[in-house]
């Protein structure tokens, strides 16, 4: 190459270079242009990127709002963000556990695209694996051990672990195998907002549960309590009532004693009377005067009803008496089928006409502690009244089953049934819904008594004009 | 792509090959913009493809081979455009700011200019993982990019990719560990 030439390509290549630098500064006025243009927009700019990213995250967090999770159980709520989180990531499988007192009790997990959970085992071994995170309420990256791996079908290499404290000794853990975790800031920020979000939702959710079971148990308790209170006032009652009639009794039977033993002599005294004014010389005396032969013609009746009227003074008392007896004496095991059929017998001839009676024994010989002759009395006045309350005619039936230990005795009509008033004082005596001369009205107390001494416990159920049921629990011997 | 880019490409050509082989390339190509390229322009894409499969021809050398050399020669060229770097910055804190203030400032600057995303994960200390997203899938070119940076900060890298759509995956992800000595 001759040097003309050479110093020909240097000149060249120098205004070459001049060239390129006149074009660079050019250019960088250019920019410099732009960037001014650029400052203008920058604020809506700016605005309209912070408003994107709230977009996206409203997108998501909306997903766990009120309605979607309003009427799903603790387990539904977790599975749920637990998918919803998973369809974040463009390929993840996820796996949920709860751990109480430290155990792993339920373990699921969620293939990539698919949408239903599986139940999995792992042995103690594989458990031990589970990534944990040292954190609560934080997502955490962790390096899943080669066997959870396999598990996994895992691929990638991290995993993101969550776990949430729902109470004490209650966790619940995510764990996320993802391809890989690189996405922006705003991403993992929405992730963690997630997180907080239903970290607030199930905490409010058990709150909430704890205040309903609290209040369920208070208004259970204050139920048992109201009817405990309401059989001891009964009891009470009853007690009291026992204690009266009692009193009452003894305090009648005295003077009955004297009207009974001295209506007798009356009795002889009368007839003595009457002997001697039929005596012939007499009697003349007293045909002539009318107001003697009326008193003479009326005293043996008058005599009639007061003995009469005494005796029935006496009923009363021997009912309140056997009202008010405590304890018995004369309890032996005994099939209930027996008193049960002599009250049918002996009410045989007041029912036959209009009633039936219909047993349906099911306690297969089962024995209580019974008195014989008491219980049959209480058959008898339960029938009577049965019958009493189905003055057109029907059924009545009484069946038996053993119940846990104890006997239950149904006796059941289709009566005129009882109103709530009438029912809560049934079993006081002297108490009674029929006309005054129809009954003592002590017929249920001493049915009450009696199967209070035999331990029993009697229950009521009736429906105006459908019927009355009683039903009797009886321990077994 | 900014006429930016196809300057730096001439550059890196004459600088590696010659002049010769740069107007070989242009001969070849024999596109209409005929090598004139202004920095603050825009151009197809394609062209710069063209252009670097016939060097890959001429050279015998692979593409993304030929992409990370021009990565890494073009570094040095977009660094000095930006504002020098705070005297504590790390490699990391350096590829971070990339998608985080760098192309959002080349945004502001030129709202035209096309930048891919990047997404960080730092799983541990030593290592950095970025997802590359972009429509022109140029991940060996960011490969060569990142080689140019740890040059730059005088950190030595290993650079790999775990997963990469040239291979059918779903992600580009670079895996950028510190060598053991650090
Ligand atoms: C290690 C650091 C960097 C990486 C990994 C990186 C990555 C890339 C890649 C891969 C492209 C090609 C376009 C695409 O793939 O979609 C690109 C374009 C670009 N980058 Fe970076 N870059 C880095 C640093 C920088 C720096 C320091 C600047 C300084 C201004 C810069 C400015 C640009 C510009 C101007 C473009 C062209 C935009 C267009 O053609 O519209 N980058 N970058």
């Amino acid at each position: 190459m001759s040097a003309e030439l050479e110093q020909q390509i240097a000149l060249l290549s120098k205004a070459l270079e001049r060239e390129k630098k006149a074009r660079q500064q050019l250019e960088h006025k250019i920019e410099a242009f732009n960037a001014e243009q650029f400052e203008i927009n920058k604020d809506l700019l700016s605005s309209y990127e912070h408003a994107r990213v709230r977009e996206v995250q409203l997108q998501f967090l909306t997903f766990l709002s009120k309605n979607n999770i309003d009427d799903k159980s603790l387990n539904e709520i977790t599975h749920y963000f637990a998918s919803n989180i998973k369809e974040l990531f463009s390929q993840a499988s996820c796996l949920i556990y709860k751990r109480i007192n430290g155990q792993i009790q339920e373990l699921k997990y969620q293939a990539h695209g698919m949408p239903d959970w599986q139940a999995i085992q792992l042995s103690d071994d594989e458990l031990q694996e589970l990534p944990r995170a040292k954190e609560l309420n934080k997502w955490q990256r962790q390096e899943f051990t080669a066997s959870a791996k396999q598990l996994a079908h895992y691929r990638g290499e991290p995993t993101l672990v969550i776990n949430f404290s729902i109470k004490e000794r209650y966790q619940v853990g995510i764990v996320l195998v993802i391809e890989h975790y690189c996405y922006s800031d705003d991403f993992k920020d929405t992730l963690q907002i997630a997180a907080n979000q239903f970290a607030t939702i199930i905490s409010k959710r058990l709150t909430d549960a704890e205040l309903s079971l609290n209040y369920q148990k208070l208004k259970s308790t204050v139920k048992t309590l109201r009817s405990t209170q309401k059989q001891l006032v009964h009891a009470e009652k009853m007690a009291s009532l026992g204690t009266l009639s009692a009193g009452v009794a003894h305090e009648i039977n005295n003077p009955l004693s004297y009207l009974a033993s001295n209506l007798e002599t009356l009795n002889t005294y009368v007839d003595e009377i009457e002997t001697f004014a039929t005596h012939q010389g007499v009697a003349p005396f007293v045909q002539q005067n009318s107001k003697i032969s009326y008193v003479l013609d009326d005293l043996p009746d008058l005599l009639f009803a007061c003995v009469d009227a005494t005796k029935r003074i006496s009923n009363i008392v021997s009912g309140l008496n056997s009202f008010s007896r405590k304890n018995d004496e004369n309890l032996s095991p005994l099939d209930i089928s027996y008193p049960i059929e002599a009250a049918v017998a002996i009410t045989h001839n007041e029912l036959k006409y209009k009633h039936q009676v219909q047993l349906d024994f099911n306690h297969q010989g089962a024995l209580v502690s019974g008195n014989k002759g008491q219980l049959q009395q209480v058959f008898t006045n339960f029938l009577i009244n049965a019958a009493h309350a189905m003055p057109e005619g029907g059924n009545v039936s009484i069946s038996t089953l053993v119940i846990e230990g104890n006997l239950q005795i149904k006796i059941s009509d289709q009566g005129i049934g009882m109103e709530e008033k009438v029912l809560a004082r049934i079993f006081e005596p002297f108490f009674t819904t029929k006309a005054e001369n129809e009954g003592t009205g002590l017929g249920l107390s001493i049915t009450y008594a009696i199967l209070t001494a035999h331990n029993a416990v009697v229950e009521v159920v009736s429906t105006k004009n459908k019927g009355t049921t009683f039903s009797i629990m009886m321990p077994l011997t | 792509m900014k006429g930016a880019v196809f300057n730096g490409f001439e550059q890196f050509v004459t600088e590696r090959f010659g002049l010769s082989q740069w107007q070989q390339l242009l001969d070849k190509s024999n596109f209409t913009t005929a090598g004139i390229y202004l920095a603050s322009d825009f151009y197809d894409d394609n062209e710069l493809v063209t252009l670097i499969t016939l060097l890959c021809q001429a050279q015998h050398i692979e593409l993304p081979e030929a992409l990370r050399d021009f990565g890494y020669y073009f570094f040095d060229i977009l660094y000095r455009k930006i504002p020098p770097a705070p005297a504590d910055q790390t490699l990391f804190d350096f590829l971070r700011s990339v998608d985080k203030v760098i192309h959002v400032q080349v945004k502001k600057t030129d709202p035209q200019a096309y930048t891919p995303a990047l997404f960080y994960d730092s799983p541990d200390d030593k290592t950095i993982l970025l997802r590359y997203v972009s429509q022109r899938k140029l991940c060996f070119f960011a490969e060569g990019l990142i080689l140019g940076a740890a040059q730059t900060f005088n950190t030595p890298v290993d650079v790999t990719q775990t997963s990469c759509q040239h291979q059918g995956d779903k992600d580009c992800i670079i895996k950028v560990e510190l060598c053991q000595q650090n």
